[in-house]
């Protein structure tokens, strides 16, 4: 909200509080002054019309201007594009003093000018600088500019809480500077003169749901002239951002800027009798001023006349009843409507206004009836026109609060300070929060607007922050001996991610949120968590993998230009349970790697596919989590290489997988390059290796034993089982490892040879030919009965 | 008869000039070989009359002694040379690459995420996490912030059901863990939250980090305590912390939590505006109705909460300016984390 410091001065006496002083003592007591606009006065720049336009005889881009500001007539050149005769503008005459300069008599190619007229720039009120500024047609000549543009002002930029709803309001920030600062405030009050005819031979009120707007106030002031506001209106509602409209229009915005309370004036030529506050009934309809045609429902507010829906409570008149150029009697509505009736009324039509605003907060409910005679008297000062005699309506529900009961011993304990208890009711008082000290209690009673405040709790945060934050001494918490354990996941997470990076490996985080399109590329079942109101719709489902971000991510960087690309992430994924549900979330392990890792340097590496250097990768982590993984081939996932993927488990339960980009999603994705891929369900993960407790085992003191082995199979059998088999036939045997396989001259076609070194070993002795040549054997023929293998 | 020796004694010059051990060796049998010239001399011994044969085989055998004395240095200076000539041809280019270990590295939020654990860990507090497809009661209701609340309006809220959301903030942890836990607790819960917001400065989704400490006699002033340290841990032992009173629904008394400016540390400067201070998150006493949906007495235990975007903090820390290239996942930013 913004709101304009002399206005403010009207209000609160703030003499020799400096601006910044002023700003921040409001800020440090909860409401945020986020930006202080100001400008400077000027001097010698009134208003006044221009009477003629000629061209400079001199120059094409130049005008002639015949100027009079009411008492004299004088010629000024002007470079302006805007303007023409007839306007009303601000003319700086010779002498005047504007933001960086003095004017002076000038001869302008050879034409004598006398005086400027002036830009938005020149007057110090924004940078627009590209014509001189127009002042509104009808504007009277001669008047010093200052007040038609309310210069010498700074305009607050306020961050009001949704607790305070009384800070929405000039009157309310003046009250808390009072507050702050100690010093004396002074509210606007007007005499109100009532003409002897009765308001109630017009107009009846007539409130049907009494929960819903307990208090409806109305006056008629009749014989009212409509035009334009006063410029010093004019200026306070400019500063806080609202257009003037016209006088009446104006007075009703100026109400709710200065006092908060949200005014409705009705032309009373189309009210046919009187005004029932009742619900909507369900599917009517009303065109509300800003033209648009509502439909309503019966849990909607409106007020309405025999006929039908004039307004809708709380948020916008309509259209109909509003008031137009030939207006003479006004009815005018001060009312208070309840927070949640409005609230949901503005919600369901997406429509909210500065009424609404303040309402669906909590304005001052002990006001209305006040304000009501307030405003009233107002208007027939600004408009013209007598206020009827007497208020139609009133309070229809009453509204009971009772005292709030708090403890200065509580309060003190809550806030870690030691405040004395007259201290504290200084600064409740100095709220308008009246307080009496009983012992340890205090009794408060909190004024109408201060909505907030109910609780003890509500008491402690004002004596905190008047008595002030920084004042509070910093204390430390006491430490939980048993407390600071990391969960297993985040612990086993950090160890992975250190390792993914020393492995070269660039940690992502993506959106959990992508595009239905592309998510069910790689995901089939209706198990999606799909947002009501996305962002777009590349960003409305979320995942049920993590490795689609990954891809893009591949992607992305391949065509910026890497070609070295390794990427993971560790992030949850999201299954519905139903949309009604809470979603199983589970946190996953993502790879992807694209491009070459060793090309790029001048050691070479084989040419191996890279799926081995991802799968060495995983074993790596699995290695470091003490899970032993089992690889079988996969040829079910629509979106992996068959040839190239396999699926990781342990124990029968499955890990996740590892593979390439089947190649007819590469082109559908439109990937340059192949790219690898690989998922681990991490929670699992996790689950696995913390059942697997690392624990010592006994080696050998004895030298072992290698022997080679090369045996050939046919070219399709996988290795793999046979390392396991060999590996599982004897104790004795303490590593196995493959490092060759080779087809080509000397193996018979269609087969491959695999050269494994076996180590053998054993706990008590060292082991001879005797102990190790029947277990040659054993293998040699379990390889050849099992994977047709012989000895090469 | 006499031996005549000098042609035998002529070998120390042809030591001196081998330069290769082919050569060294030649003269090695040209002297010491079958027919070599001391071997030779040998042969003479018998044709010497008896009692000249010891004084002559003591001279032979001295030019024995001398010739393999003279060979041995010269072997090892030969073998020496050899080595030092092999070694110097073993020379690599220690300036070239080592093997392409590549180092990679973890995402910045991550760093951030990591490091803020730590903070709080090791003054006790326990790291709980909680489901970021929440429900509306753990979101809202329970947090004080009912349906018709303007408060709701404070966060842009995704749904995925009239129930349903994606969480706003790490608070529903605060009350999962108050559900099934009673004080004292003292907990940090960091992970992703999201909100319907797209800009520079804004992300849909973003991470935060949410502390509770709850317990008899927990007081506001515990809470500065527990932010000071946490930022001067995070960003240096020199910043101040400023509380700014504010609201929350689910805190009273509320405040913003502005740290000093990690730029101009404290004395104003462009990016805080000239104020020297910087916000950083926000924070409260846990209000008494939060306490009461899940059913800890106010009137025996207080309790203090405290949440901060954990993106901000790296871009604070990082100095950087786009929310958004944290996910983006563009390699020339992230290798340089």
């Amino acid at each position: 909200m913004k709101i304009s410091v002399n206005w403010l001065k009207n209000y609160v006496d703030i003499d020799g509080i400096s601006l910044k002083e002023l700003a921040d003592g409001l800020t440090l007591a909860g409401l945020e002054v986020e930006g202080i606009e100001s400008s400077e006065r000027v001097s010698g720049v009134v208003t006044a019309k221009v009477l003629e336009k000629e061209k400079h005889p001199n120059a094409d881009k130049l005008s002639l201007c015949t100027v009079t500001d009411g008492k004299e007539t004088v010629k000024v050149v002007c470079g302006a594009p805007n303007v023409a005769a007839g306007q009303i503008v601000a003319f700086a005459s010779l002498g005047a003093r504007l933001p960086g300069i003095t004017i002076k008599a000038a001869k302008i190619r050879g034409v004598e000018s006398c005086g400027m007229l002036c830009s938005e720039r020149e007057l110090g009120l924004t940078d627009e600088h590209s014509g001189i500024l127009v002042l509104p047609e009808g504007t009277d000549l001669g008047l010093d500019i200052n007040d038609v543009l309310g210069l010498g002002d700074a305009v607050f930029e306020l961050n009001v809480t949704p607790n305070r709803p009384d800070l929405l309001s000039a009157v309310g920030v003046a009250r808390e500077a009072g507050a702050v600062f100690s010093r004396k405030v002074n509210a606007p009050s007007l005499t109100l003169a009532e003409s002897p005819e009765e308001a109630a031979s017009y107009a009846f009120v007539k409130v049907e749901e009494p929960d819903k707007c307990p208090v409806y106030t109305g006056r008629i002031i009749k014989g009212i002239k409509i035009g334009p506001s006063p410029l010093w209106m004019q200026n306070r509602l400019k500063a806080s951002g609202i257009r003037a409209i016209n006088n009446v229009v104006d007075v009703t915005n100026y109400v709710l800027m200065e006092y908060g309370q949200p005014l409705h004036a009705f032309d009373m030529k189309r009210v046919k009798n009187g005004i029932t506050v009742r619900s909507a009934v369900e599917g009517e309809k009303i065109v509300t001023l800003d033209g648009k045609e509502r439909t309503l429902d019966g849990g909607m507010l409106v007020i309405a006349d025999d006929e039908k829906a004039l307004a809708v409570a709380g948020v916008m008149g309509g259209e109909f009843s509003g008031v137009a150029g030939d207006t003479d009697t006004v009815f005018l509505e001060c009312a208070y409507f309840a927070p949640d009736t409005v609230r949901r009324t503005s919600k369901k039509l997406g429509l909210s206004s500065d009424s609404s605003y303040r309402y669906e907060r909590g304005i001052d409910r002990g006001a209305v009836e006040a304000l009501s005679d307030y405003s009233a008297a107002l208007m027939a000062r600004i408009c013209g026109g007598e206020v009827l005699k007497g208020r139609v309506g009133g309070v229809f529900k009453k509204y009971e609060t009772g005292p709030v009961i708090s403890s200065v011993s509580g309060i003190n304990a809550l806030l870690g300070t030691d405040i004395k208890a007259s201290e504290m009711a200084d600064i409740l008082n100095g709220l308008g929060i009246v307080t009496s000290i009983e012992g340890d209690r205090l009794v408060s009673a909190a004024p109408s607007f201060r909505v907030d405040i109910e609780r003890p709790a509500d008491i402690a945060e004002e004596v905190g922050r008047i008595y002030g934050y920084d004042r509070i001494e910093t204390t430390v918490p006491p430490v939980r001996a048993d407390a600071g354990r990391l969960p297993a996941e985040l612990r086993l997470s950090r160890g992975v991610r250190a390792r993914m990076e020393a492995l070269g490996f660039n940690e992502a985080v993506n959106f959990s949120f992508m595009g239905g399109d592309y998510l069910s590329m790689f995901d089939g079942d209706e198990r999606f968590v799909k947002i009501l109101n996305p962002i777009s719709a590349d960003m409305a489902w979320m995942r049920t993998y993590v490795f689609p971000g990954i891809l893009k991510n591949l992607k992305t960087n391949w065509n910026q230009g890497e070609t070295d690309i390794r990427l993971f992430e560790i992030s949850a994924s999201y299954v519905s349970r139903g949309a009604d549900k809470l979603a199983e979330e589970r946190p996953k392990f993502a790879l992807g790697v694209m491009g070459s890792f060793m090309s790029a340097s001048w050691i070479k590496s084989g040419d191996q596919d890279v799926y081995f250097y991802l799968k060495g990768v995983l074993d790596n982590i699995f290695s470091f989590m003490r899970i032993k993984a089992e690889y079988k081939r996969l040829e079910d996932r629509p979106f992996l290489h068959p040839g190239k993927s396999a699926e990781i488990s342990c124990n029968g339960r499955v890990l996740g997988f590892i593979g390439a980009l089947h190649p007819d999603f590469a082109e559908k994705l439109d990937m340059k390059a192949p790219a690898y891929l690989a998922e681990i369900d991490f929670a699992l993960a996790c689950e696995i290796s913390e059942g697997n407790p690392f624990s010592y085992a006994k080696f050998s003191r004895f030298p072992s034993v290698e022997r080679d082995l090369a045996v050939v199979v046919p070219s399709g059998a996988e290795v793999g089982p046979m390392l396991e088999a060999v590996r599982e036939i004897s104790t004795l045997i303490s590593d196995i490892r493959l490092f060759d396989v080779y087809s080509g001259k000397g193996v018979e076609e269609g087969c491959k040879s695999a050269a494994f070194r076996i180590t053998f070993s054993d706990l008590s002795k060292t082991l001879s030919e005797e102990d190790i040549n029947p277990q040659i054997e054993r293998i040699l023929e379990m390889l050849a009965e099992r994977f047709g293998a012989k000895l090469r | 008869m006499q031996l005549d020796l000098t042609q035998a004694s002529g070998f120390a010059g042809e030591i001196a000039a081998s330069s290769t051990l082919s050569e060294l060796n030649e003269v090695k049998v040209k002297y010491l070989g079958k027919k070599g010239l001391i071997s030779l001399l040998n042969k003479q011994l018998p044709s010497l009359a008896p009692e000249e044969r010891p004084a002559a085989g003591e001279k032979i055998q001295g030019l024995r002694n001398g010739f393999e004395a003279l060979f041995q240095e010269r072997l090892e200076k030969i073998g020496r040379e050899a080595r030092e000539k092999a070694i110097l041809s073993e020379y690599i280019d220690i300036s070239m690459p080592g093997f392409p270990f590549v180092n990679g590295s973890l995402h910045p939020v991550n760093r951030v995420y990591d490091e803020i654990v730590d903070i709080f860990t090791i003054a006790g507090y326990e790291v709980k996490s909680g489901p970021e497809v929440e429900d509306d009661y753990h979101n809202f209701e329970a947090l004080n912030i009912p349906k018709t609340h303007p408060a709701r309006d404070m966060q842009d809220t995704f749904y995925i059901h009239g129930d349903i959301v994606l969480r706003t903030h790490t608070s529903p942890v605060q009350i999962r863990t108050m559900e099934s836990q009673k004080p004292p607790i003292k907990i940090i819960s960091p992970g992703k939250v999201y909100r319907c917001d797209y800009d520079v400065t804004h992300s849909p989704m973003f991470h935060q980090v949410e502390g509770i400490v709850v317990d008899k006699g927990v007081t506001f002033g515990d809470m500065k305590g527990a932010l000071r340290l946490f930022i001067s841990r995070m960003f240096g032992d020199d910043l101040d912390v400023r509380l700014r009173p504010s609201f929350f629904p689910f805190t009273e008394p509320s405040a913003e939590v502005d740290m000093g400016c990690v730029q101009c540390r404290g004395k104003g400067c462009r990016m805080c505006k000239g104020t020297g201070w910087l916000e950083i998150g926000g924070c409260g006493m846990v209000d008494p109705e939060v306490f009461r949906f899940v059913g800890t007495d106010p009137d025996v235990y207080s309790g203090f909460a405290f949440g901060m975007g954990i993106e901000r903090i790296a871009l604070l820390k990082y100095g950087i300016d786009d929310i958004r290239l944290f996910y983006e996942n563009s390699l020339k930013f992230l290798k340089q984390f």
